[in-house]
């Protein structure tokens, strides 16, 4: 293939460019380190993307938990109130009650 | 660890919106406690058991000639008790009033419909023979 002038000669400068990285010996331990650290996956959105299923799990288990839970308490309330409630009505009619002074 | 500890606090504000808007939609106190504060029996008859406009009338006629009946009882236990009759005597009496109301009560009943009837009954009976667990009123 026939380059234009340009690229020729961007060409022979590629040609002539040598890259001679020094070696690091300690490469391979220092990617395993941050491999162990889990550095580099510190975002929360990396975070969420390993553990999805774990973590949607757990909210649903959550709120399916917690509206348990606040129904349980509502419930609760409603039944004492209604127990109240039943007794101020029922003391209201019962003679037994009136304090005699 | 700083992400699992925002999932976990994320996680548990879940569980904490869930639980509050759970026992908000579900409670049913506030026109309870408009009842409770005013003593107003009746209002609280009315909605508990859903009672229609001649149910209510009906009840409240009732209750208004049950409360000047037991305006009758009222003063025998309370002259007794103040006579200091023997513990035979005021029970008679109040084993009249239980009779009285216990059949105040089942006229009640009749008014509602068998299913809520039968729930009134079940909620009232127990506060009329839980009277000696309470203890005695105060009697001077």
């Amino acid at each position: 293939m026939r380059l234009p002038q340009d690229y020729r000669s961007l060409a022979r400068v590629l040609k002539s460019w040598s890259i001679a990285p020094a070696s690091d010996p300690g490469f391979s331990e220092k990617v395993w380190r941050r491999i162990a650290t889990g550095e580099g996956g510190d975002s929360f959105g990396t975070f969420f993307r390993v553990h999805r299923a774990v973590i949607v799990a757990a909210f649903i288990l959550a709120i399916a938990l917690g509206g348990w839970g606040g129904w349980a308490a509502a419930d609760a309330r409603t039944k004492s109130n209604q127990m109240d409630l039943a007794a101020i009505y029922v003391h209201s009619v019962d003679a037994r009650w009136i304090r005699t002074r | 660890m700083k992400n699992f500890f925002l999932t976990l606090l994320l996680i548990l504000a879940a569980g904490a919106v869930s639980c509050g808007t759970f026992y908000l939609v579900n409670e049913e106190t506030q026109g309870w406690r408009e009842s409770a504060r005013e003593r107003n029996s009746m209002a609280w008859l009315r909605s508990e058991f859903h009672l229609d406009k001649a149910q209510y009338a009906a009840i409240r006629d009732l209750y208004v000639q049950f409360l000047q009946e037991r305006a009758g009882n009222t003063a025998a236990i309370s002259a007794a008790r103040v006579r200091r009759d023997s513990p035979g005597e005021v029970a008679g009496l109040e084993a009249a009033c239980v009779r009285a109301m216990t059949s105040h009560f089942q006229k009640v009943a009749l008014l509602m419909s068998p299913e809520e009837g039968q729930r009134y009954l079940d909620m009232v009976l127990p506060h009329v023979t839980d009277y000696d667990r309470r203890g005695q009123p105060v009697s001077n």
